[in-house]
């Protein structure tokens, strides 16, 4: 009787193909690689304290302040105003030109000097992440992408710009950081070689904006300093 | 009298017999004997010198070092293992689009190739070429057009140079929140020449940052950020003279490239 069980039994022989040959990993509808954030930015605010250069002005004094708000809707989505407030007066070869170094005269001072640069921007952060510098020391950072639009001020007229660019934060605390920004702005503005601003075109003193041609500039920007998050 | 000799020198044989019969089983024995006559001698060196080397001992204790020579096998102390990425005894190929971020002039667009070779995880060499294009920006031709020379304009058109490249810094970054992403950080202190357009070569000190994130064990996205420093020989008129004169123009460039970076061989963990 117990042998008959045994008798019954068969033994099942499967093919190579039929078998499982690679393991799987479940994958997961919304994964989440970081559960713990130590710098969280979800619904918070950073404040941005910057030096600002426009890398490619050619005529012009390209150093100055920049302040930058942003607020963080989610760990990627949020909204930024960016200010860059400029010193005015001529640059190393606006200066030049003016002197006569470039074969003859000619006086950029005479049009008017872009002023300040303020634009909205939509800013997406993509990366977060972190680095050891040392044993004891990590750092957090956050890479993120933004575009936006603005204006730009001329002593006595405003200009449409439009930028995009990449702004990358280290974060020695959950409250404060270092900030570096490389943005690529295009904006209108009055084009300063369209009069002869010199003793030959008979203009000695300063023009307005409207007496010069627009013309589209494209220019690379680069704020740096600190933010502070609250 | 006669037996009591013979007695004697039986005996005496028969002790010497035995003396040597015990030698051979125990050859040593022999210096165990030597051994024995010096140790009176001996001791008290031996004795010092376990002395000297306790209090050293304890010394090293107290001030809470450890002796390096006992960690021997330890030595190779690897914090962070099995690197997603690792570069050590591997040679990298670097491709990409450069853009010159600080010429107000001229557009500088070009392409930049690079070979290296990663000594350590840390410490690497890397020989490069870039080549630029050159074309100008609407004050340039705004310039022109009013009969402003600007032949005094530097503009370059092609770097060749070799770097150290250091990668002190490793991380890990989320991409969207979904993969996790491997990166190092280097800077690059370099030394090359620079061809610009009036047919000079200009000795240029310059300064790299990059970074690598790593998409494979061997396929890595790469930017780096060069500044080169040199002085540029320049022909320039001025209000004065209708000859161009030659003279010097301290000129910085700052050079942003995008590419990938292929290492090889196959890496190898530790």
């Amino acid at each position: 009787m117990l042998g008959a069980g045994t008798a019954m039994a068969d033994t099942i022989k499967l093919t190579p193909e039929e078998l499982s040959l690679e393991t799987v990993l479940p994958v997961f509808e919304y994964p989440a690689v970081v559960k713990n954030r130590r710098v969280p930015i979800k619904g918070r605010f950073e404040l941005g304290l910057m030096a600002g250069f426009i890398l490619t002005e050619p005529l012009y004094t390209n150093t100055g302040f920049a302040l930058s708000g942003t607020y963080n809707f989610t760990e990627k989505h949020g909204v930024n105003l960016f200010g860059l407030f400029l010193s005015g007066g001529l640059s190393a070869n606006g200066e030049r030109l003016r002197k006569g170094g470039f074969s003859r005269e000619f006086d950029p001072s005479l049009a008017p000097f872009l002023e300040n640069i303020i634009l909205a921007n939509y800013v997406y952060t993509a990366y977060y992440g972190k680095m050891s510098l040392s044993k004891k020391l990590v750092v957090n950072l956050s890479l993120s992408g933004l575009a936006g639009l603005g204006m730009v001020g001329y002593e006595d007229s405003q200009f449409l710009a439009m930028q995009l660019g990449v702004s990358q934060r280290f974060f020695f605390s959950k409250h404060w950081g270092i900030n570096f920004d490389i943005r690529l702005l295009g904006h209108q503005g009055p084009d300063p070689t369209s009069l002869d601003l010199s003793s030959n075109g008979n203009i000695t003193e300063k023009q307005p904006s409207d007496a010069f041609e627009e013309t589209f500039f494209l220019k690379t920007t680069l704020a740096a300093g600190l933010v502070i998050l609250f | 009298m006669k037996s009591f000799f013979q007695i004697l020198i039986f005996a005496l044989s028969m002790s010497l017999i035995s003396s040597m019969s015990l030698a051979q089983d125990n050859p040593e024995s022999v210096y165990d004997d030597f051994e024995l006559e010096l140790e009176p001698i001996n001791e008290p060196q031996k004795k010092s010198v376990k002395k000297k080397k306790r209090v050293a001992k304890r010394r090293q204790a107290k001030r809470g070092k450890v002796n390096s020579l006992k960690l021997d096998p330890y030595k190779d102390i690897v914090t962070l293992q099995r690197k997603y990425l690792p570069k050590t005894e591997r040679f990298e190929l670097y491709g990409s689009f450069t853009y010159g971020l600080n010429n107000a002039f001229y557009n500088n667009i070009g392409a930049h190739i690079s070979a290296g070779y990663y000594f350590t995880e840390k410490l690497g060499i890397e020989a490069s070429y870039e080549f630029l294009l050159d074309s100008e920006r609407e004050i340039t031709k705004g310039l022109e057009k009013i009969d402003i020379d600007t032949r005094s304009l530097v503009i370059p058109e092609s770097y060749y140079g070799v770097a150290l490249k250091w990668a002190p810094i490793y991380g890990k970054l989320a991409w969207l929140n979904e993969q996790i992403l491997h990166f190092d950080f280097y800077i690059a202190p370099s030394i090359g020449m620079t061809q610009t357009a009036i047919g000079g070569s200009e000795l240029t000190y310059g300064f790299s940052m990059g970074q690598n994130f790593a998409i494979s064990q061997s396929l890595a996205v790469r930017w780096d950020l060069r500044v080169g420093l040199y002085t540029a020989e320049v022909e320039e008129l001025t209000a004065n003279s209708n000859t161009p004169v030659r003279s010097s123009s301290p000129t910085e460039d700052v050079l942003f490239s995008v590419g990938l970076s292929y290492f090889l061989p196959e890496a190898k963990y530790r």
